[in-house]
């Protein structure tokens, strides 16, 4: 099975910064991929050069066999390559209901009629069905985090890109975050999960990288990254007592 | 939607089913509703003359109507307020001047020549867009400024005829104008309800909400956006060439008067930009409380209508369509029985 995205050296500078250096990775369908690394890493840069947000110095994008390199947002996601935000930024007078169609118009390019009959099947499968008619600018943060995952699956997409989706949920509205990208992974999409909760990307990845200062540390099974003495000392510092797994 | 708490309470207490979602299809008398309001107030306008006797006054108040609809498919559905709306006004006055004085034309090819003119300098003003809020309206004020100056610049009279203004009483022909004026308005408010109902307005109407989630939703923020611009454009020259052709003898001052442009966003803003008739009734309010108090003191109504366009962004965003909508769903909870207790 081929890969679905495929990001070969991907370098991004900032002036004299090199915020994201030679990341490279593939990802095929119905796996996920965890991308984790302390804050200032590079994971939100790696988000946005795979997404278009940012064009890439060097290194190539590739979804479905096709460069999409600096291709912009727009063209992406029609490309198959869909994103949340870490900040939700629902278009907030629309309908929860209209948030979602006017991606699977314009993303996706259904028809008006059957655009809305699909939104209406995602906002029941995130479980926003009832606030359907509802401002979005109305909704909670974990109602938000639903809306904008129901957005991005309206898109159609072969790879979602979740950007700390979980961040800022309660314990209860994680495991059921959890459950609900597993049953997008056995639906065929392939995810790329930046995540803070680790017990989420323990639960979820097939695979890990761990960045640092723009670098891939380490790279390998969940278990494997989530234990090793580089990747704990990145995250609790060298001194931490009793870091061992 | 004009503002977010309006809109709230609409599709709150209706639940998305008696209003219909912009992009879905409306039923059949939501239909006959739009078509009524693209038609009929037009047709009455056009009526109007056997009754008042006043044409003159009556198509500049049609092509003030016109540019508030303009104005409202601009700024009342990607956000941008374009002060230098009057900029593409003055291109289709002056494109319809030039095409009576140098390529002979009748009126009718000379107004349509004016739009292309008008849109040819949207097009190179597309890039504006790039600036938000603020510095977009200023650098639209400015560069109908400058258009207007190139315009009444004297080394140009053998052209423009400069500061010395344009004759054109060898095409004079106010009836058909004025009939002109009608279909034009009514064509803007068609332009109105498609907005309203389609699902480029709903995409319009993302953009203006957040671009960045416009883009990762497929939306091509910046062509949606260009061809609202455009659209106003368009309405704008028309409207510019109509004026041009009635008034017949002009200065460039006359057709890049900035107070062009504030009457026509104040005008939008007061009857509610977002809505397909808000603009309508709020040109024929104030227009006409204008025609009856302003000509004498026009001094004061450039300070009332500037402090209004203040007044109504900071506490009525939506406008009179705003109010209307909310007292419809007043009347809609309590079953009618509003009046009763007063």
């Amino acid at each position: 099975m081929t890969a679905v995205l495929e990001v070969e050296s991907l370098t991004r500078n900032f002036g004299g910064l090199r915020a994201v250096d030679e990341v490279t990775f593939s990802l095929r369908r119905g796996t996920v991929l965890g991308l984790i690394g302390p804050n200032g890493a590079g994971k939100s840069t790696v988000v946005n050069l795979v997404t278009g947000h940012l064009a890439p110095t060097r290194g190539r994008v590739r979804v479905g066999g096709r460069d999409v390199t600096g291709a912009p947002p727009w063209k992406l996601v029609r490309a198959g390559v869909a994103r949340t935000f870490q900040v939700v930024r629902p278009f907030e007078d629309l309908t929860v209901l209209d948030n979602v169609a006017v991606s699977a118009m314009y993303a996706a390019g259904f028809p008006a009629r059957a655009a809305r009959t699909t939104a209406r099947r995602l906002l029941e499968q995130v479980g926003l069905a009832t606030r359907a008619g509802d401002p979005a600018g109305q909704l909670g943060v974990a109602d938000s985090r639903r809306l904008e995952l129901a957005r991005a699956l309206a898109t159609h997409p072969r790879v979602l890109v979740l950007d700390e989706i979980l961040g800022g949920l309660a314990q209860r509205e994680i495991a059921a975050g959890v459950d609900l990208l597993a049953a997008l992974r056995e639906q065929g999409i392939a995810i790329l999960l930046v995540e803070h909760h680790m017990g989420a990307v323990r639960a979820l990845c097939d695979r890990v990288i761990m960045l640092e200062r723009g670098r891939p540390l380490t790279s390998g099974p969940p278990a494997e990254v989530l234990s090793d003495r580089r990747v704990v000392r990145a995250y609790l510092g060298a001194r931490h007592p009793g870091t061992a797994p | 939607m004009p503002s977010p708490a309006v809109a709230g309470t609409g599709a709150a207490t209706t639940a998305g089913a008696a209003t219909p979602a912009p992009g879905t299809r409306p039923g059949a008398r939501r239909w006959a509703a739009w078509a009524a309001y693209v038609v009929v107030i037009p047709v009455l306008l056009y009526l109007t003359p056997h009754v008042y006797n006043n044409q003159l006054l009556l198509l500049n108040l049609v092509v003030y109507l016109v540019l508030a609809q303009g104005v409202n498919v601009i700024y009342g559905f990607t956000g941008y307020l374009p002060f230098g709306y009057v900029g593409f006004f003055g291109a289709g006055a002056y494109g319809t001047s030039m095409a009576v004085i140098h390529l002979h034309t009748g009126g009718t090819v000379a107004v349509l020549i004016g739009a292309v003119v008008s849109t040819a300098m949207a097009v190179v003003l597309l890039p504006l867009l790039r600036l938000t809020g603020a510095y977009f309206a200023l650098a639209s004020l400015a560069a109908s400024q400058a258009v207007y100056l190139v315009i009444a610049n004297p080394s140009l009279t053998s052209f423009t005829k400069g500061p010395y203004g344009v004759d054109l009483s060898r095409v004079f022909n106010p009836n058909l104008a004025y009939l002109y004026a009608a279909i034009l308005l009514a064509v803007a408010t068609a332009v109105v309800v498609y907005l309203r109902n389609s699902a480029f307005g709903l995409s319009l109407r993302a953009v203006r909400a957040d671009p960045l989630t416009a883009s990762v939703a497929g939306i091509n923020v910046a062509r949606a956006r260009g061809i609202a611009w455009l659209a106003s454009a368009v309405l704008a020259g028309l409207a510019g060439g109509i004026s041009a052709w009635v008034t017949s003898v002009f200065y460039p001052e006359t057709v890049f008067a900035i107070n062009i442009s504030v009457f026509a966003i104040v005008f939008a803003l007061f009857g509610g930009v977002g809505s397909v008739l808000g603009p309508v009734f709020g040109g024929i309010i104030l227009y006409s409380l204008y025609e009856y108090i302003g000509v004498s003191s026009p001094q004061y109504f450039q300070f009332a209508y500037g402090l209004l366009i203040v007044i109504l962004m900071l506490f009525l965003p939506g406008g009179l369509a705003s109010v209307a909508r909310a007292a419809r769903s007043l009347w809609e909870r309590t079953g009618g029985r509003v009046h009763r207790r007063a």
